[in-house]
C-alpha cells in the first residue's frame, strides 16, 4: 500500500516557483526550435513537415481563479477612518491621478442585481452606495442612513437617511428611492437575482423624505447584512430606462461615476465632484480586464496597475508579498475548500466513516504540500475571521491514522483481502467527482485519496464539469466531490441555510439534521447579534461532530496594493475577505515613485 | 460559372442551417444552467431560478426556443444576451468581429508581404546564407507556439523595456505585438511553403523553354515562376482566411483583446446562448464563403481548372 509521505515526499522535492519555470521554459522554448531546425537540416531541403513543438502554456501549479470559489464580494465602508500611511502628503496634494486595478473577466454589466462577480461588484461598489455596509472587520456601518433602529422583535426597521445626497445625475436622493429598489426586488415579477434577500419583507414605505420603514413579515436577522446593504439605484432613472439598459448605464450615489464602459475591455469612472462624503481623492478609477493571470501579474509588477481584483496564482500572490512595491492583505477567504460528501450514501452515510475521513487526513501536510501553506485549517463550517461567531472549541479530529482505524472498526468495517475494509459485504468505497481541469484541486484529491487508502477507505477519482457534479449532488448521484464552496459566512452573516439546512436547494451534502434546522430557523428569528453567537456556535459543534462534509481549509486571499497608493488601512488590521478594500479607493490617493 | 457559384452558396445554407441545429442541440445537452452560473452563492429558492428562467425565455421546450431564434435570425435579429442583458447579441459580435478582423488583416498583409518575397529568393538562392537564415527563421515561426511567444514578447517589450503596451488595442501601437504574434506563424508556414513550390516550378520544362527562348531571367520569375508557385499558397491563404474570424482565441486571450475569440470563450464559460449561437453561425459563414473564394481564385489564376 503507498504511504502518503512518499508523496510528500516527491511533492517537497520540487522547489520550482512559477517565474522560475517560466523562464526555464523561456530556455527551452529558444532550444528545442533551435534544436528542431539542425533536425530538419539534416532531412530533405524541399520538406514542408513542421517542426513539432510541444512546449506548452505556463499552466499554474494552484490557481486561484476560479469560479467555484467566486467569494461573494464583502461590502463595506469607512465610518473609521483609514490608517494614513503618508501623513506628509498634503491634503491638496491628493488629488489627482488615475487608479487602476485589474479584472479577470469581462464586467457585463454594471447593475448592482448582478454584484455577484467580484469584477462586477468592483466597480458597482464605487458607483453606488447602500443603505449600510459592512467595513473591513465585518462590522454594520452606516452609510446613507446614518442611524436606524429595529424594533426588538425585528419586525421593523426605521433608517434615518443622509440629507443633501446627490445622485450622479444631480437629483437627490430620497426616502422614495428606497421604497423604488426594495420594491423592485420584492416583485417576483421582475425576478431578480437578489430577490432572494427581500423575501422576510412584507412592505415598505417613505415616512419623509429622510425616513425609511421596513415592516418585515417575518424576522430576518440577516436583513442588514443582506437586503440594507445591497446599493441603491436613482429610481427615475432606473424606472424610465428599466434593468436591462441601467446595466450599462447606471446611476448611483457613490464616489465615481461611469465615464467610459466597453465590458470586455475596461471600466472608467470619474471623480464625482458632489459626492455626500467628499470627492474622493483619485481623478479616475478604472477596471481593465486582463484574461490572462500572467499578464495582469506582469502589469503590476511594471507599474501598470495598482492592484488586482482577484488574486493571481499562489505563486506569483507569494512573490508579490515579497516585493517591498507591493503591500499585501492576506486573510482567510470564508468560502470552505472541502470534499461535500453525499449524506445518503451507502458507505457515506456512516458518521464513522466521515470521521474517520477527517482523522485519517493530515490535513496541515497537504496546506503545505499542495497549497505552499497559503491555507488555514477548517474547523467547522465557518472561517476563523468571523469573530464573534467562529467556534474554536469544537470537535478536533487531529491526523491520528490509528484513530482513524478504531473509529472504523468499532463501527464494523473490518479490512478483507484487497486492504479495503467492508461491512456486511459492502465495500468501504465511493466516488469523488472532481471538476474537469481543476489543477488547484485535483493534486489535494490525490494526496487525500492516498491518505484515506492507508486506513482501508478506497475514494475513486473521477473528473466531471461543476454544473454536473452540482446537478448530480442535489439529485444525490454524485458520491463526492471537491470544490470550495461558503457554508456561512459572506458578509459577515453568519447564516448557512442556503447550504447547511435539509430543505435548501444547494444543500450539497444532502445533509438533515433536525437540529440543526431548528437552530438555522432560530438564528435567524434573533436580532440581537449576542444572542445569535451561541445558536452558531452549537450549529459548529455539530458540523463538527457529524462531519458531514470532508471539511479541509480555507484558502488565504491575497489583496496586493502597490504603495504607491496611500490612504490605505495597516496590512495587519484587515480581516475580510474579496478585495475589500477597493470599496474604500475614495480615501486612497497617489504618490509619486 | 454562375450556375456553379449558385449551387455552391446552395449547398453553402445547407451545411449552415446543420450547423446550427447541431449547435443549439449540443449546448442546451451541455451541462449547466446560465441562471446557476449567475445567481452563484446568492440566498434562492428552486422557485426563483424558475422565475428568473421563465423571464429570461429558457423555460421553453428546446426546439421551440431553437425555432424562435432561427426565425428571428433570418430577420437579422439575433435577440438579447442573456449574460449581458439589455445589449443586442448583433452588436456585440459585430463589435468583437471587427476587432479580430482588423487583427488578421493586418496579420495577413503583413505576413504575406514577408513570406511571398522571402520564399521565392530563398528557393532561387538555394543552399545560400539567405536560404539558410530565412528557413531557420521559418522553422522557428512554426514551432514556437502562440501562447509562449506572446507571453516572451509582453515580458520583453512591456516588461523589460517598457516600449508596447501588454494589453487592449486602444493605441496603434498596441496593434504591434498581437499582430507580430499572429503574423509569425503565418509568415512561416507561407515563406516555406513559397520556397518549396518555387522550387518544384523551377525544375519544371516551360521555365527551361522560357530561358531557352532567350527571356531574360526577370520576366521568367515574375511571369513564369511566381505565378504557378503561388498556386498552392493561395489554396493555403483561402484556408486561412475562412479561419480568419476564429483563429485568434489563444492570442486574444494574451493580449486582452476583446475580439472574437474572446467573446466565444467568454460566451461558452457563461453559457450565454444566444450569443454561442451567433458566433458559430458567423464561423460556418466564413468557412463556406472561404473556401468558396479560395475556388473561385484557384481557377481565376489556374486557366486550366477553369469551372465549365
Amino acid at each position: 500500500m503507498a504511504d502518503p509521505r512518499d508523496l510528500e515526499k516527491i511533492l517537497t522535492a520540487l522547489p520550482m516557483s512559477r517565474r522560475l519555470l517560466l523562464k526555464r521554459a523561456a530556455l527551452l522554448g529558444a532550444t528545442v526550435p533551435v534544436v528542431g531546425t539542425l533536425l530538419a537540416a539534416c532531412e530533405d531541403d524541399d520538406t514542408d513537415d513542421d517542426v513539432v513543438d510541444d512546449i506548452d502554456d505556463d499552466e499554474p501549479a494552484v490557481d486561484t481563479d476560479d469560479d467555484v470559489d467566486d467569494d461573494e464580494p464583502v461590502d463595506d465602508t469607512d465610518d473609521d477612518e483609514p490608517a494614513d500611511d503618508a501623513d506628509d502628503v498634503a491634503d491638496d496634494d491628493r488629488y489627482g491621478g488615475e487608479i487602476v486595478i485589474l479584472g479577470h473577466h469581462e464586467i457585463e454589466s454594471l447593475s448592482p442585481d448582478d454584484r455577484g462577480p467580484t469584477v462586477h461588484w468592483a466597480m458597482i461598489t464605487n458607483i453606488h452606495d447602500g443603505l449600510v455596509a459592512i467595513d473591513w472587520h465585518y462590522e454594520i456601518e452606516h452609510e446613507l442612513a446614518h442611524d436606524y433602529e429595529v424594533t426588538d422583535d425585528g419586525m421593523e426597521y426605521t433608517f434615518h437617511l443622509e440629507e443633501g445626497v446627490m445622485f450622479h445625475d444631480g437629483e437627490e436622493f430620497t426616502a422614495e428611492d428606497c421604497v423604488y429598489n426594495f420594491e423592485f426586488h420584492m416583485d417576483e415579477d421582475n425576478a431578480t437575482v437578489l430577490g432572494g434577500d427581500y423575501t422576510a419583507i412584507d412592505s415598505v414605505e417613505a415616512v419623509d423624505d429622510y425616513t425609511f420603514v421596513v415592516n418585515m413579515a417575518e424576522t430576518d436577522a440577516s436583513f442588514l447584512r443582506r437586503a440594507a446593504k445591497n446599493e441603491i439605484v436613482a429610481a427615475h432613472h432606473h424606472e424610465e430606462i428599466g434593468e436591462d439598459n441601467y446595466k450599462s448605464d447606471p446611476i448611483g450615489t457613490g464616489p465615481f461615476y461611469v465615464e467610459d464602459y466597453s465590458p470586455a475591455e475596461f471600466c472608467r469612472l470619474a471623480a464625482f465632484e458632489d459626492h455626500w462624503r467628499g470627492r474622493p481623492y483619485a481623478d479616475y478609477l478604472t477596471e481593465e480586464i486582463i484574461p490572462e493571470g500572467s499578464v495582469r501579474t506582469l502589469q503590476l509588477q511594471t507599474g501598470e496597475a495598482h492592484s488586482i481584483v482577484w488574486p493571481p496564482v499562489i505563486d506569483d500572490d507569494l512573490e508579490l508579498e515579497e516585493d517591498p512595491d507591493f503591500d499585501s492583505y492576506v486573510v482567510p477567504t470564508l468560502s470552505l475548500n472541502h470534499f461535500p460528501l453525499n449524506n445518503q450514501h451507502e458507505v457515506l452515510s456512516d458518521v464513522a466513516v466521515r470521521q474517520a475521513m477527517l482523522y485519517a487526513t493530515d490535513r496541515d501536510q497537504v496546506i503545505d504540500d499542495v497549497f505552499l501553506g497559503a491555507a488555514t485549517k477548517a474547523t467547522a463550517n465557518l472561517a476563523p475571521t468571523l469573530e464573534p461567531f467562529y467556534n474554536p472549541d469544537v470537535k478536533e479530529y487531529p491526523y491520528d491514522p490509528e484513530m482513524a482505524e478504531e473509529v472504523l472498526e468499532e463501527a464494523g468495517w473490518e479490512l478483507n483481502g484487497n486492504g479495503i475494509r467492508e461491512r456486511d459485504g459492502v465495500e468501504c468505497h465511493f466516488v469523488c467527482t472532481a471538476i474537469t481541469g481543476d489543477e488547484a484541486r485535483l493534486p489535494e484529491a490525490e494526496v487525500v485519496q492516498q491518505y484515506l487508502a492507508a486506513v482501508g477507505i478506497d475514494m475513486e477519482i473521477q473528473e466531471a464539469p461543476l454544473a454536473t457534479i452540482q446537478e448530480g449532488q442535489r439529485e444525490g448521484t454524485i458520491d463526492a466531490s471537491l470544490y470550495n464552496w461558503t457554508y456561512g459566512g459572506t458578509d459577515g452573516e453568519p447564516d448557512g441555510t442556503a447550504t447547511l439546512h435539509s430543505t435548501a436547494r444547494n444543500n450539497w451534502n444532502l445533509w438533515e439534521n433536525d437540529r440543526v434546522d431548528e437552530l438555522l430557523n432560530l438564528g435567524l428569528l434573533e436580532v440581537d447579534e449576542d444572542e445569535r453567537v451561541p445558536i452558531y456556535h452549537e450549529i459548529q459543534e455539530l458540523v463538527a461532530e457529524e462531519a458531514p462534509m470532508l471539511f479541509m481549509m480555507y484558502w488565504d486571499w491575497f489583496q496586493h496594493w502597490s504603495v504607491n497608493v496611500q490612504g490605505r488601512p495597516d496590512t495587519d488590521d484587515l480581516l475580510s475577505t474579496g478585495s475589500t478594500l477597493i470599496r474604500y479607493i475614495r480615501d486612497f490617493y497617489l504618490v509619486e515613485d | 460559372m454562375l450556375t456553379y457559384i449558385i449551387r455552391r452558396l446552395l449547398q453553402g445554407m445547407v451545411v449552415i442551417l446543420l450547423v446550427t441545429v447541431f449547435t443549439f442541440g449540443l449546448m442546451h445537452l451541455a451541462p449547466g444552467d446560465p441562471i446557476d452560473i449567475m445567481v452563484g452563492e446568492a440566498r434562492v429558492t428552486d422557485e426563483q431560478i424558475e422565475r428568473i428562467r421563465a423571464q429570461w425565455g429558457l423555460d421553453r421546450p428546446v426546439h421551440e426556443q431553437y425555432f424562435v431564434w432561427l426565425g428571428n435570425a433570418f430577420q437579422g435579429d439575433f435577440g438579447q444576451s442573456v449574460v449581458r442583458r439589455g445589449t443586442d447579441v448583433s452588436e456585440m459580435v459585430t463589435e468583437a468581429a471587427w476587432v479580430t478582423l482588423q487583427l488578421n488583416i493586418l496579420a495577413m498583409i503583413v505576413s504575406i508581404g514577408i513570406a511571398l518575397p522571402v520564399g521565392m529568393i530563398a528557393a532561387i538562392r538555394r543552399y545560400s546564407t539567405f536560404d539558410y537564415v530565412s528557413m531557420l527563421g521559418a522553422t522557428l515561426g512554426v514551432a514556437l507556439p502562440n501562447f509562449w511567444v506572446g507571453l516572451m514578447l509582453i515580458f520583453l517589450f512591456a516588461g523589460t523595456f517598457g516600449i508596447l503596451p501588454s494589453s487592449g488595442l486602444r493605441t496603434w501601437s498596441a496593434f504591434i505585438l498581437p499582430v507580430a504574434v499572429l503574423a509569425l506563424e503565418q509568415t512561416a508556414l507561407l515563406a516555406r511553403m513559397m520556397r518549396s513550390s518555387t522550387i518544384d516550378v523551377m525544375t519544371q520544362d516551360f521555365v527551361n523553354v522560357a530561358r531557352a527562348k532567350g527571356l531574360a531571367e526577370f520576366p521568367v520569375i515574375f511571369r513564369h515562376i511566381a505565378r504557378n508557385a503561388l498556386l498552392p499558397v493561395v489554396t493555403i491563404i483561402g484556408y486561412r482566411l475562412s479561419f480568419i474570424l476564429s483563429g485568434t482565441i489563444v492570442v486574444e486571450t494574451v493580449f486582452s483583446v476583446p475580439g472574437l475569440g474572446q467573446l466565444f470563450v467568454t460566451s461558452v464559460q457563461r453559457l450565454d446562448y444566444q450569443v454561442m449561437q451567433a458566433i458559430v453561425l458567423l464561423f460556418a459563414v466564413a468557412v463556406v464563403v472561404g473556401n468558396l473564394l479560395t475556388d473561385l481564385t484557384y481557377a481565376y489564376i489556374d486557366p486550366r481548372i477553369r469551372i465549365q
